[in-house]
């Protein structure tokens, strides 16, 4: 009778720990095994590490969450995996992370993702008004609040764990995140950005089908103010996906204002580029500083280009008048500072006089006078 | 989503100096002139009319002006996917026939990035497209003295009993030079993202970036929302709502 209550007991105690682990997501049968990329429709390959086996029940059984926010962490996993979760389970999570002693928050982060279990959340990668992102996977949401606790915190733990991610390609959202925050503790580290950056270029399994992530990602590229890119973005505009065309457009257009002179330079050296597109190539030159020498020098070439129409030129021409920016939430750089119009008008206004007294584009001496008196307010 | 008639949209930037067509049918659907007088009454005075170039071709289309130095448009008067950026932006504020409160050339533009995105990946007049049709231009001066237009990214004010009103520089069926306005029936109702629609009014060609004003519990006028898109046959109208990315946008990059 008393073995028999044992037994009882034991049982129950192991239905009890059971119960338990299934509801901290330690169950393979709710497990979805990692996947590469959020909506990258399956073209890489997932990577075995970290990926809890069939066979590792009985380890899971013995891994019980170690803090309070582990727990909070499996409980927002086990929402997912069963589709209940909504974005006010999201929101509260990032707030109660961030909210947290930094150093537990990290830990329990850098815990869950060693795991390598994740779960989507339902959302598009994209970012908010004001920065907020809106992550695909538990793993990305997760890794952007490290990288916000290590930025507002000046510690190097998302940088860490950022190269660790880069070292790999499982997921292209991740590695757009992982970027972000190595550029984050270590704004210096361009080389290594630019590296990693043409890395992600490269692979052809993202290339095919560019997630959000990877699509947001090309703001590295601006934020590097590597022209060396240039040559990059100009050939990926002929690319057959239409997403990474588009990417690469506002990359060149962005990396144009963030670096003129190279841009310049680069669609001087290769007029076939934006010939189809006019009027765009114009305003590419349209971003060029006439305070500084060689930006000048770049955009003069341009206005005695023999195969630039005159339509084209004209173009610019106006356009110098009017600055024009696109604006947009990006993954890393910031809003460009305040523009001086004022000293910007002057500066152009002088080198106006200059060419008009010079007769230096004598096709364009109409555009010139008009440009002269607008910017002088005649 | 709702079903929107796509191929019935069209941006409604206008070729000025074309002669103005016969209205369609006299109807409470369809603006009409609101009279020197109004035209030149606060907060109606903060709204003018655009008079730009793109490519080889010259457009006009409206604006309010919502901080000192600033406009609020649509993006489609402002950029291109073939001619880029407009240029020679002209803001007549206040016009009226030939004369305006003020005038002014735009020294800076600022487009939202997602308009071009979608606009390339889809099309100029796709939903997708006018969902982000927001943009904004900086003067040198102040263009109003210093006044504003109230503004208010609150959808609310769109939806409910409220009286609305829309208004521009209609140039379709009227000269363009004289500001119309045209006060909806329904509430507007959303279509996709920031792009609501509305099935009891149309506006004209040339009433792009109008603002559509909507009026608070205490009687208020507050701008909330811009004028994108419009069919005539059966009327309707899209804007562009006022949304926090709206509002985060004029306080950023407006002056």
């Amino acid at each position: 009778m008393e073995n028999r209550t044992r037994l009882l007991i034991v049982l129950g105690s192991l239905a009890l720990a059971v119960a338990l682990v299934f509801l901290l997501g330690g169950s393979t049968s709710v497990t979805v095994p990692r996947t590469p990329t959020a909506g990258s429709g399956g073209t890489s390959t997932p990577s075995p590490v970290g990926i809890p086996s069939p066979g590792t029940r009985s380890g899971a059984l013995k891994k019980t969450p170690s803090s309070p926010l582990a727990a909070t962490l499996e409980k927002l996993l086990i929402l997912l995996q069963t589709g209940t979760a909504t974005d006010s389970d999201l929101e509260a999570l990032k707030r109660t992370l961030l909210a947290a002693d930094p150093a537990l928050a990290t830990t329990a982060i850098r815990e869950f993702l060693a795991t390598g279990r994740d779960a989507r959340t339902g959302l598009d990668f994209a970012l908010r008004p004001g920065g907020d992102l809106a992550a695909p996977t538990l793993r990305v949401l997760l890794m952007d609040v490290l990288g916000r606790i290590a930025k507002r915190d000046g510690t190097d733990a998302a940088a860490k764990l950022a190269r660790e991610t880069l070292d790999k390609k499982d997921s292209a959202d991740e590695w757009a995140i992982a970027l972000r925050n190595v550029a984050w503790h270590a704004p210096a580290s361009t080389s290594y950005l630019a590296t990693k950056a043409r890395e992600m270029l490269a692979y052809a399994p993202w290339r095919a089908a560019p997630t959000g992530g990877m699509l947001e990602a090309f703001d590295v590229i601006v934020f590097t103010k590597d022209a060396s890119f240039t040559a990059d973005l100009a050939g990926a505009q002929t690319d057959p996906n239409e997403q990474l065309r588009h990417a690469a457009e506002v990359a060149l257009d962005r990396l144009a204002a963030a670096s003129p002179l190279d841009v310049m330079t680069y669609l001087n050296t290769h007029p076939a580029t934006l010939a189809e597109r006019p009027m765009l190539r114009a305003d590419y030159f349209a971003k060029g500083d006439l305070a500084v020498p060689g930006q000048k020098t770049a955009l003069e070439y341009y206005l005695g280009r023999p195969d630039v129409a005159v339509a084209e030129k004209t173009k610019l021409l106006k356009a110098l008048a009017t600055p024009a920016s696109f604006v947009s939430e990006n993954l890393l750089t910031a809003p460009p500072p305040e523009p001086d119009d004022a000293s910007r008008e002057r500066i152009i206004l002088a080198a106006t006089r200059e060419w008009l007294t010079g007769n230096r584009f004598p096709q364009l001496q109409s555009q010139l006078l008009s440009l002269q008196r607008r910017l002088a307010r005649e | 989503m709702k079903p929107v008639p796509l191929l019935a949209l069209l941006a409604l930037c206008a070729a000025p100096f074309a002669s103005a067509a016969e209205a369609p049918v006299a109807s409470a659907a369809y603006p009409q002139e609101t009279g020197t007088a109004l035209a030149r009454t606060f907060p109606f005075s903060m709204v003018g009319q655009l008079h730009f170039g793109n490519g080889e071709a010259w457009f006009t289309g409206s604006g309010t002006v919502v901080r000192p130095r600033s406009v609020l448009t649509a993006a489609h008067n402002l950029w291109d996917a073939d001619g880029g950026f407009s240029t020679e932006i002209l803001f007549r504020r206040g016009l009226a026939g030939r004369s305006a409160l003020s005038t002014q050339y735009a020294s800076r533009i600022y487009v939202l990035s997602g308009y071009r995105e979608n606009a390339r990946r889809f099309q100029l007049s796709d939903p997708r497209a006018f969902s982000y049709d927001t943009g904004g231009l900086v003067f040198r001066d102040p263009v109003a003295g210093g006044s504003t237009a109230g503004w208010w990214a609150n959808p609310a004010l769109l939806t409910g009993a409220a009286p609305l009103l829309a208004l521009g520089f209609g140039g379709e069926f009227h000269s363009g030079d004289d500001l119309l306005s045209v006060a909806p029936t329904t509430p507007f109702a959303p279509v996709v993202g920031a792009f609501w629609d509305n099935f009891s009014i149309y506006c004209e060609s040339g009433m792009s970036g109008g603002p559509v004003f909507a009026r608070d519990a205490d009687g208020k006028l507050y701008l909330s929302g811009i004028v994108v898109a419009g069919s005539n046959e059966p009327p309707s109208t899209g804007i562009r709502i006022l949304d926090r990315a709206a509002a985060d946008f004029i306080r950023q990059y407006l002056k």
